[in-house]
């Protein structure tokens, strides 16, 4: 082994605890792990029979086999129902809560019919399984008429079985929605994502009719012993737009920072969510109008300004950077957009060694224009458009290029162009007093909330709420900062940087892609995810910094984000 | 390196559907599936569904296991793919969406420990190795940081034994440059 090897070998690299993810596999499955659903079985009480309904000929789905019409319910036609195992073990329906109790606790807003005349439902909650499934029983407690389940349907899938002498599918729709309308004999089997991280199989037989549809992100499931009519006039007036709750406990759980802040925004719907603490000396709960310091998401301000004085015809794309900067070393080799998407080839002058230091510690003051002036006399990383390498320089380099066209600082645009322009009254370039704090990980959190990185800069100099983050990317990608062809120039991703200008653009999990920025601080992890027409962002801020807090922040608003998106 | 004795028997007891005896071939690899797995992603909660979901698909596969074959290496190689067929969408956008992330990971963000950096070998020696790129990455760190062995690796890495090797011994090569250490 070669020195440098023996050096890796020995470095003690801080994998996470490896968790016995073998004592919880179910090799046996599907293996029952509870007892059919109350609900059903409640409903079925009532019933007292199945309910057998002719099958109909004209119905669509007499065909027998399997068929998908509501995302997330798969329904097959058998010529009879296969043996199903009876259980012995009481159903399962959750605890009986309040439905205020069920809303702070679920990761949804569930929804309520709009017909008062049901009267006031009991509430029941399962908290075993990732984002709750909570049931409203409507009716006598002991013979309900309506039973309306709801769940995440990203969580959970659903397989009925519907025997073909008695049973008919309909294809129906609520609210526009797909809708599916099983009547008679059938048996469903449930697959939820536990609290335990692992799948859960439930089967249940079910004798009343079914209504099963998605409303957003949030799967319903209306049990009724009437007919199709009055179940979907029932369905039609639960009321609409869902808004997810953003599941800031579990992010603060998993980036294992002090407090976490998630906000989502959606068709001008907000939800907004803190967990944890914003200070842990005085003991303050993180609030979702805490202020936090966004760090590099400066960068896509930084960028929205540029593009607005490329829309005013002050400065081009093309224009090299010694245009503006004459004696910057390789400036005339370096285009303005190259700054934009990190191909500058420009050193990071957080890995130049004798300004990192200058930039640790609470406080530290270090002219912007020193600092380029330190980082552009190291040699080029690479020739400028030949390789994508993020770089904080490129953003200071452009501050400076702002102030020369403007005549004022990047600080005094960003204020005046955006901040002020929208209105986001808890957003500044700079610290702002009582934010949330900032703490470094570690045995003992440390305060490093007055650390400043050399000062408010255009590469990450702005401190906001959620809410402030989340209006300006709606702003942004909604039109109504930039001229069509400016936002579209700063959408469009190139090589070899594969992102757009101060903006980086990828399929989320769910395939559906997102725009946004991250910002690394000490103390401070912040994410920012929007759609391309801005009707939807999400925000995500934790108060610690470092990778793994990063990461898994990330994957919180990834996932935040398919949800809300799921339509 | 041989199957021992002990996981040979295992190994044909799980082959004949003892599910006992395959969790508990499965316990004796489950660290070094869930650090390869967590190389692969760079996500705790990643590596985990991945593990499950690779522990899975090989429990449905063992009876197919050629008979004296090495069992860890197979198990890599499922764990691997299920990571990697994860990961592709993640790690752009770790490196896209989030620059700030990719720079925290690539080379000294600007973070306490960051800034700081130059004062402590080992973090810069990681540091070294987060810059690197994702294939180089991933061959160090199985190599040394999971400590797999040569084929292993290049059971990770989805490649022959030999091209596993250049791999390597250029990122090595790489991580010196890096560091400034030139051989």
């Amino acid at each position: 082994m070669t020195e440098l090897e023996q050096r890796l070998a020995g470095v003690g690299f801080p994998f996470p605890e490896t968790p016995d993810v073998v004592g919880r596999l179910d090799l046996d499955a599907p293996r029952r792990r509870r007892g059919p659903s109350l609900a059903v079985l409640a409903a079925a009480a009532v019933a007292g029979t199945t309910a057998v309904l002719a099958l109909s000929p004209s119905a669509r789905s007499a065909a027998q086999g399997w068929f998908e019409w509501v995302p997330g319910v798969e329904v097959e036609r058998t010529a009879e129902l296969r043996p199903f195992p009876l259980d012995a073990a009481p159903p399962f329906l959750g605890r009986q809560a309040s439905l205020p109790e069920a809303r702070s606790e679920l990761a949804f807003a569930p929804r309520t019919p709009g017909d008062e005349s049901l009267g006031a439902p009991s509430v029941y909650l399962r908290d075993d399984v990732v984002g709750g499934i909570v049931t409203l029983m409507y009716g006598e407690p002991a013979s309900p008429r309506l039973v309306l389940s709801q769940w995440l349907a990203a969580n959970g899938t659903a397989k009925y079985q519907v025997a073909g002498q008695g049973g008919r599918i309909t294809e129906v729709r609520v609210g526009g929605r797909p809708a599916l309308w099983i009547e008679g004999e059938a048996r469903a089997v449930y697959t939820y994502l536990g609290a335990d991280r692992t799948r859960h199989h439930e089967q249940l037989p079910v004798s009343a009719n079914v209504l099963l549809w998605r409303d957003g992100p949030v799967a319903l499931r209306l049990e009724a012993h009437t007919g199709l009519d009055e179940a979907l006039a029932v369905a039609g007036s639960i009321a609409g737009p869902i808004s997810v709750r953003p599941d800031a406990q579990q992010a603060r759980r998993r980036t294992g920072a002090p407090g976490v802040i998630m906000l989502a925004l959606d068709e001008g719907h907000e939800s907004a969510a803190g967990a944890g603490y914003g200070d842990l000396r005085r003991r303050r709960r993180a609030a979702p109008a805490d202020r936090f310091w966004i760090g590099s998401i400066t960068k896509t301000f930084v960028a929205t300004v540029v593009m607005q004085l490329v829309g005013e015809g002050r400065l081009a794309l093309d224009d090299p950077v010694s245009r503006w900067l004459p004696g910057l070393p390789n400036g005339s080799r370096i285009p303005v957009r190259r700054l934009l998407d990190h191909t500058s080839g420009l050193p990071d002058y957080f890995q130049v060694p004798q300004v990192a230091r200058r930039l640790a510690g609470p406080r530290a003051l270090v002219p912007a224009p020193e600092i380029v002036r330190m980082a552009a006399s190291e040699p080029l990383v690479f020739e400028p458009g030949s390789d994508y390498g993020y770089s904080s320089t490129n953003y200071l380099v452009l501050g400076e290029i702002v102030r020369r066209v403007t005549g004022r600082g990047i600080g005094v645009e960003i204020r005046e162009r955006l901040i002020s322009k929208l209105g986001l009254a808890r957003t500044t370039f700079g610290r702002p007093s009582g934010p949330m704090r900032g703490y470094q990980k570690g045995g003992q959190p440390k305060d490093v909330t007055l650390w400043t990185l050399g000062g408010p800069s255009a590469a990450g100099g702005i401190w906001s709420d959620a809410r402030g983050v989340a209006q300006f990317f709606s702003a942004l990608l909604g039109g109504r900062l930039l001229p069509p062809a400016e936002l579209e120039r700063m959408l469009t991703i190139t090589k070899p940087s594969l992102m757009g200008l101060g903006i980086g653009g990828e399929p989320a999990s769910c395939g559906r892609i997102a725009w946004g920025h991250g910002g690394s601080t000490p103390g401070y992890e912040t994410m920012a995810l929007a759609s391309r027409d801005g009707r939807t962002v999400v925000v995500a801020a934790a108060n610690a910094g470092g990778h793994s807090v990063a990461h898994e922040l990330f994957a919180g608003a990834e996932r935040l984000y398919c949800r809300v998106t799921a339509r | 390196m041989e199957s021992t004795p002990d996981e040979a028997a295992l190994v044909a007891a799980a082959k004949r559907g003892d599910v006992s005896a395959y969790e508990s071939l499965l316990r004796m690899h489950q660290t070094v599936a869930y650090r390869t797995a967590f190389a692969i992603t760079r996500s705790a909660e990643d590596a985990e569904d991945v593990v499950q979901a690779a522990f899975l698909k090989a429990h449905r596969a063992v009876r197919r296991f050629r008979r004296g074959a090495e069992f860890r290496p197979w198990l890599l190689t499922i764990v691997a793919n299920e990571a990697r067929n994860r990961r592709r969408t993640v790690a752009r956008q770790l490196r896209l969406v989030h620059p700030g992330f990719a720079q925290a990971m690539s080379a000294p963000a600007p973070s306490v420990e960051a800034v700081t950096v130059e004062v402590d070998e080992r973090r810069r020696l990681l540091a070294a190795v987060d810059g690197l790129g994702d294939e180089d990455r991933l061959a160090v760190v199985a190599r040394y940081f999971v400590g797999l062995s040569v084929d292993e690796t290049a059971a990770v890495l989805g490649v022959r034994r030999s091209a596993a090797k250049m791999r390597i011994s250029r990122a090595l090569d790489r991580l010196r440059a890096a560091l400034g250490e030139d051989r």
